[in-house]
């Protein structure tokens, strides 16, 4: 017999084994897979590059051909920016997004696994062209006219197209997800200014690459095609690179020891405004789960979901 | 400073940013070394606060309770973050913006140049044109030491990119769109350029010989390169013409003043003036030039021209032919 106080675990308890664990939406799950992905494209990329800088140990060297050193720095910089950089970024958004606003899970639970599987298999497909000797060799920013039929007759650049075109899908899915996620499901009286700074590096990337992909080709794989990818290309490297989260990653954390000044007068700053607008007196609670949270909101970062400690 | 300097100052083939040979490298140069002393004493001052901060002993008072910013009450000691944190590294990088920007606009503007040369950019060879004197060579420039001369860029496929470290910074060739930098070689000497942008299989060996030389010898080759191809008068130069007229080389080849007028290869009406082959990738000798025409996909495979098996004796003549062409 089903009791109300039964029904919801029930609804939201994963199915188990082998279909369980294909089928999990859960964020956390979600997220340490995106992470542990990255980190096996990571570690490909960078075997790819200990095989670049041997072959440029000596002048003239005969490792690798010319045909297979282009695939490998194309390569190279297309994992690191593309299956790596992004990908973990939104990971650690997948995970910590959630926590951090008071949602039970993204809004988009199922868009959320289906980005990963897309990202996942955009990799796989980019990666089984090395199996025929066609990685893209373009490099990574793919630049026309070198990258057109013209001179790239082959098929290594249709590679290149295809995985960045499914990898956009999955970008695009993630980014809907977060933004979404960060406007409607923040907990009740976190006004979208009491918001964790991680989050906000998330709803601007996100947002900036959903403006990335709006251009993005379906399978357009001519000249036209090809320039559309490059001006993607273009605009990733700005989200990625200059949009930088992870440079907020390390001001959200904010260890004790008071080094990083640099970083520390931004901190100081929004402490400063914050004080002003939030006017949380330091909680006197008396577990120690309190005092951390005492400490951590004296400091200006919000935790909604610590707050759940009663303090 | 000079130690450091020549360590980084690189070899007669392979030139150095940091061995400058012009005003504008100079510029370059000397910014590089601002920028790299500004960032060297930054990096001292933070890790020296870093280190500090974190063996430095905590006074008693401000053990186990939450501390604000910098030990103290929240503003106490704000000043010191706000100046060491904000306002010293603005002032630092205003400055640094100020400095790049100047010298920027100093690289980019031609002074008054005396000379034009245009350069194009093909897969993976440049092609180089004095239009104001109507020479045609490839991959050997000769400048005029002490003047500046303005380069006017384009390609005739993918984007290139022209950079002579030792004289100037890198600017794309773009095909369908002429770009302009300058340079000015303060001395007599060679100075190896190289092409900047991934451009294909053999991007890497892309590279053009910048000769800087004195008035009357640059003048003096300027009128060596307007004439046309001196005739063959030996009898085996003239089987080696023969040669050359007969195989495919015609289809690609100018040699001005005879039928060869193909344009799809490097001009070679006075190759054998030239101090390298394959675009500054092997120096010009009978040897060199010999392999190169049997088979120059061993030496840059994926280049755009095809073997040319030819038996001893008509090679000899065309190398011999070729190397004639003063």
């Amino acid at each position: 017999m089903t009791t109300t106080g039964q029904t919801i675990p029930r609804a939201w308890a994963a199915p188990t084994g082998l279909a369980g664990v294909l089928t999990s939406v859960d964020h956390k799950v979600i997220g340490k897979r995106y992470i542990t992905t990255s980190f096996i494209f990571f570690l490909l990329g960078g075997i790819q590059a200990m095989v670049m800088r041997t072959q440029l140990a000596v002048p003239e060297n005969t490792l690798v051909t010319p045909e297979v050193y282009n695939q490998l720095f194309t390569m190279h910089g297309t994992t690191m920016i593309f299956f790596f950089a992004t990908p973990i970024l939104f990971g650690f958004g997948n995970y910590l997004l959630p926590l951090m606003i008071g949602a039970r899970d993204m809004a988009f639970p199922r868009l959320n696994a289906l980005g990963y599987w897309i990202f996942l298999f955009a990799g796989v497909f980019i990666y089984s062209s090395y199996l025929v000797g066609m990685a893209p060799d373009g490099g990574w920013f793919n630049y026309v006219p070198l990258t057109t039929y013209v001179y790239s007759p082959a098929l290594n650049i249709d590679f290149y197209a295809l995985g960045l075109l499914f990898l956009g899908v999955s970008t695009a899915a993630g980014a809907i997800n977060f933004i979404v996620t960060l406007f409607l499901l923040r907990a009740p009286r976190m006004s979208i200014n009491r918001m964790p700074l991680f989050c906000w590096t998330i709803l601007a990337t996100s947002l900036y690459a959903k403006k990335c992909r709006e251009s993005q080709p379906s399978a357009d794989l001519t000249n036209s095609g090809a320039l559309a990818i490059w001006r993607l290309v273009q605009r990733e490297k700005r989200c990625v690179l200059l949009v930088a989260p992870q440079g907020d990653f390390l001001k959200s954390m904010r260890p004790s020891p008071r080094w990083a000044l640099l970083t520390r007068i931004w901190f100081a700053a929004r402490h400063g405004r914050r004080q002003q607008r939030a006017k949380h007196p330091p909680a006197g609670g008396s577990s120690d789960g309190c005092k951390a949270v005492a400490l951590i909101e004296g400091q200006g970062f919000h935790l909604s979901w610590a707050r759940n400690e009663r303090c | 400073m000079a130690v450091p300097a020549a360590l980084l100052g690189g070899c007669a083939n392979a030139p150095s940013t940091l061995s400058p040979r012009g005003p504008a490298a100079h510029q370059l140069a000397t910014l590089w070394w601002v920028l790299f002393t500004t960032a060297a004493v930054v990096f001292v001052v933070v890790m020296g606060l870093m280190l500090y901060a974190l063996f430095r002993r905590r006074s008693g008072q401000h053990a186990g309770g939450p501390t604000g910013i910098a030990g103290g009450t929240v503003g106490s000691r704000s000043y010191f973050v706000t100046v060491g944190g904000g306002l010293i590294p603005a002032l630092i990088l205003v400055g640094v913006m100020i400095y790049t920007v100047s010298v920027q606009n100093a690289l980019s503007m031609p002074k008054e140049p005396a000379l034009r040369v245009q350069l194009i950019g093909h897969q993976w060879w440049w092609e180089v044109r004095y239009s104001d004197e109507g020479v045609v060579t490839a991959n050997e420039v000769h400048i005029p030491a002490g003047t500046p001369v303005l380069f006017e860029l384009t390609s005739a496929d993918v984007i290139h990119s022209f950079w002579p470290p030792q004289l100037q910074a890198k600017m794309d060739l773009l095909p369908g769109q002429t770009n302009t930098t300058w340079l000015t070689a303060n001395q007599p000497g060679v100075y190896r350029a190289q092409c900047a942008e991934y451009c294909g299989l053999q991007h890497a060996h892309m590279g053009l010989m910048i000769v800087a030389e004195s008035e009357q010898q640059y003048a003096a080759w300027i009128q060596t390169q307007r004439q046309d191809a001196p005739r063959p008068a030996d009898p085996v130069l003239k089987q080696g013409e023969q040669v050359f007229f007969g195989s495919a080389c015609v289809y690609c080849h100018t040699i001005r003043g005879t039928i060869a007028t193909g344009k799809i290869g490097p001009d070679l009406t006075h190759i054998a003036t030239r101090q390298t082959l394959g675009a500054g990738i092997l120096p010009n000798n009978i040897g060199n030039l010999s392999g190169w025409i049997v088979n120059s996909q061993t030496i840059k495979p994926g280049n755009q021209m095809p073997p040319m098996y030819l038996n001893g004796n008509d090679l000899n003549a065309l190398v011999a032919y070729l190397q004639s062409l003063k």
